[in-house]
Order: structure tokens, then C-alpha cells, then sequence
């Protein structure tokens, strides 16, 4: 898992392999860290990700309901192949904006126009 | 310290033979054909508080257990089913019954992650539809029984989880099966015959994650002799002896697969992914009820 500020309150997070029980457990402590408390929007970059459980949708959906209370969003893309279609198969995108791209999740996460 | 003293099929460490002694470090694990040992350095206080623990996960088992349905071996539906928990206590569930002469309810759910947590979680839930504990809600409709359950157990206040859930309404009438899915993979039927085997399920939300959401419902007409097979991830989502990592595209051929005189299909099945997977507990539940119409 790699953590890049991209500016204030904005942060992206590039995770890889799979997040399995063993890969989730790796990483949610570190992850959650970086976003929550802070109320950072987040983009999280899922190309290298070969495999999504239940534990990581767990993550992911967590994660978005905590920084929702903190009116920030997170967006995910670049998801491929099985895990696009494990995130298809729950209707993640109801709850988080899956974008193909990180100009679409930079989009996603950008703050409404007044 | 640990040594092989020249059996046949070896001792591993890891991948590795052991081809000389070795000392062992806390949480080694051997393996000797189909057993494992793990090493593990205790004091006789902790091995004692250790054993304490071990049996009330034990008799929490037994009374996850004596939730599950009995099989039906007659009447108008067939059922049996395989339930192997990862670890003493897992995050499955499932039922069956008649609502009233003319219906029959069958459902599974799997909670994220096992352990005492999400077992503690899949009883909750699953008490809650043997008791039909949904008030107002008409079991006969799946999305009813679905979105009621996901504003009871929002995961903010059941400790973080979700589960995903697949629910199914039988009318013996006009034999038809109407069914809903909550953030699950299909279950699949099968006519007599076994030449193909049709998915029944629909993109959704899991249960818990979100509030206010709706569920969809889909009705398909169930052939004389049919099958259905309702089962967890934990069925296919498994690492076989050669490494290789499957998914539910390298588990559906074998419901194909011809019954096995004397196994249930359950058994059948479960046999079949424990040959794939080799000796040693699957990585999560097994869970699978096979329902069949006569």
C-alpha cells in the first residue's frame, strides 16, 4: 500500500495483490489511518488489486460511510477483470463511485460547485 | 526439533522435505501426509485457560449446529446440504421451511469474515427469519424479507458487518421459485439430466452496508426433477494443491457432474473441492444446500 497527498485533504492510495482476510488485515489499520480521521477525500487506485473478499468490500464500504459523516467521499478505479465484476455483482457503485480512471476519481471526489 | 526418521511420503515444513533435523519455530506447521501439526509453546495455565476456550467454541458450535434444518428426504421438496466451518465457528447460515402448504422458503447468508463475530452475527440473523421476526413483512417476497432485514442489521450498530444473502420463494402450485439476492453469487439450477445449469441471482446490495436500499425479485418456472444449489463463496473460492486459485467458473462444471451412488450431492460436491484442495481446512465456510422438486 503507497500513500501520495495530492493536496489539501485529498490523498491517493495504491494498493496491490489481494485483499483477501490476509491482505485485508495487512493494510485496513494503515488505510483507514490515513482517511478517516482526518476526513481526507480519497482516491484509491485498484489496478494492481488481483482480487477483492468480503473483508475488503467491508473496507471499502466502511471507509466511505465514516468519511460520508465527515462529508468527504472516496472513489476507487482502475479495478479490472474479477474485481470489477465482484464489485458489479454487489452494486458497490450505489454506495462508491468506481471510475476507470483517476481523472474520473479525481472528479468523483472533487467538491461540488457552488 | 523435528525429524524425519524415513517414512515414505516425508514430512514437510512449509514446501520443504525435511531432509535433516530442524528446530522448529512458534507456529511451524508440519505436515505428514493428510495431518498437521503446529507448534506452538504453551504455559500450563495458558494450555489449560486455552482448552477452556476451545470447549465453549465447541459447544458453540453444537448450537450453531442445531439451528440447520433437518434434510427432507420426501414431499413435495427434497433437501440436504454440507456445512464445514473454516474454524470452530463460521459466519454461514441457512434454512428451509414450509410457510404454508403451498410455499416453501429456503435462504443462505455468509457474513463477512468467520469467528465468533460473525457467527454471533449469522445466528442473530438467522434467528430472526426461523422466528420470522420481521414485523410486517410478507415472507412470500423476497425483496421485503431482504430489505427489512438490511435496515435491522445495518453494520454501524452490529459491530462492522455485512453478509450477503440469497432467498428463495418455491410455489408448489405453479411450480415457481421467486428469489431475491443481496450482494450474492447466483445459485444455480438444474434440470434433470444435468445438461446445463441456469443462474438465478441479480446485482445488489449485501445487507447492512447502506440503508434505504431496494431489492429486485425474479421468477423463474421449476421443471419436474429440477435441483437448485445454494451455496457460499467458500465453495469455490478455494487454492487447490497446485496453487491455483478458482472461482465460481472452475466450480460450476461439477454440478454437471453425474451423482455418485451412495453421496448425497452435497457430499458429492464437497469431496470434489477437497480433492482440488488437498488435505488441511478450506481458507473459509462450506456451505451448500441442494433443494430438489420432484
Amino acid at each position: 500500500m503507497t500513500v501520495a497527498n495530492l493536496g489539501e485533504h485529498l490523498v491517493k492510495i495504491t494498493l496491490v495483490g489481494r485483499l483477501d482476510s490476509a491482505g485485508v488485515d495487512k493494510i485496513e489499520t494503515r488505510f483507514v489511518a490515513h482517511l478517516v480521521p482526518a476526513g481526507n477525500n480519497a482516491i484509491v487506485d485498484l489496478s494492481g488489486v488481483e482480487f477483492v473478499a468480503s473483508l475488503g468490500l467491508r473496507m471499502f464500504v466502511s471507509t466511505a460511510r465514516n468519511l460520508s459523516v465527515r462529508k468527504a467521499k472516496l472513489a476507487l478505479f482502475g479495478a479490472q477483470g474479477p474485481v470489477l465484476q465482484i464489485f458489479e455483482a454487489v452494486a458497490l457503485s450505489k454506495i462508491i463511485p468506481i471510475c476507470a480512471t483517476e481523472a474520473d476519481a479525481l472528479q468523483a471526489v472533487a467538491p461540488a460547485a457552488k | 526439533m523435528a525429524e524425519d526418521n524415513g517414512s515414505t511420503n516425508g514430512t514437510f515444513l512449509g514446501a520443504d522435505r525435511l531432509t535433516a533435523p530442524v528446530t522448529l519455530q512458534e507456529g511451524d506447521v508440519l505436515r505428514m501426509g493428510a495431518h498437521f501439526l503446529r507448534y506452538e509453546r504453551r504455559s500450563r495455565r495458558d494450555a489449560e485457560r486455552q482448552k477452556a476456550i476451545d470447549k465453549d467454541l465447541q459447544k458453540a458450535s453444537k448450537y450453531v449446529f442445531s439451528l440447520l434444518p433437518t434434510p427432507l428426504t420426501e414431499g413435495a421438496v427434497l433437501a440436504e446440504w454440507k456445512f464445514v466451518p473454516s474454524t470452530d465457528l463460521g459466519g454461514d447460515a441457512f434454512g428451509y421451511y414450509w410457510l404454508d402448504q403451498d410455499t416453501f422458503v429456503f435462504y443462505l447468508l455468509d457474513v463477512s469474515g468467520h469467528g465468533a463475530g460473525s457467527a454471533m452475527h449469522s445466528v442473530s440473523a438467522l434467528n430472526v427469519l426461523r422466528q420470522r421476526a420481521l414485523p410486517g413483512v410478507d415472507f412470500k417476497n423476497p425483496a421485503e424479507v431482504l430489505a427489512s432485514l438490511n435496515e435491522r442489521f445495518q453494520m454501524e450498530t452490529h459491530g462492522g458487518l455485512f453478509f450477503t444473502m440469497w432467498y428463495g420463494v418455491y410455489r408448489l402450485g405453479d411450480r415457481t421459485l421467486t428469489y431475491g439476492s443481496a450482494g450474492h453469487h447466483p445459485s444455480y439450477l438444474v434440470p434433470t439430466g444435468k445438461a446445463t445449469s441456469a443462474p438465478l441471482g441479480m446485482p445488489a446490495m449485501m445487507i447492512g452496508a447502506m440503508p434505504g436500499m431496494e431489492y429486485d425479485t425474479q421468477t423463474v418456472t421449476v421443471p419436474a426433477g429440477s435441483a437448485v444449489y445454494v451455496f457460499s463463496d467458500g465453495v469455490f473460492e478455494v487454492v487447490t494443491m497446485t496453487q491455483e486459485r478458482w472461482s465460481l467458473d472452475n466450480f460450476l462444471p461439477m454440478l454437471l457432474e453425474p451423482s455418485v451412488a451412495g453421496s448425497s450431492e452435497s457430499e458429492r460436491l464437497y469431496d470434489g473441492v477437497k480433492k482440488a484442495t488437498g488435505p488441511g481446512p478450506l481458507e473459509d465456510d462450506f456451505s451448500l444446500m441442494v433443494l430438489t422438486f420432484p
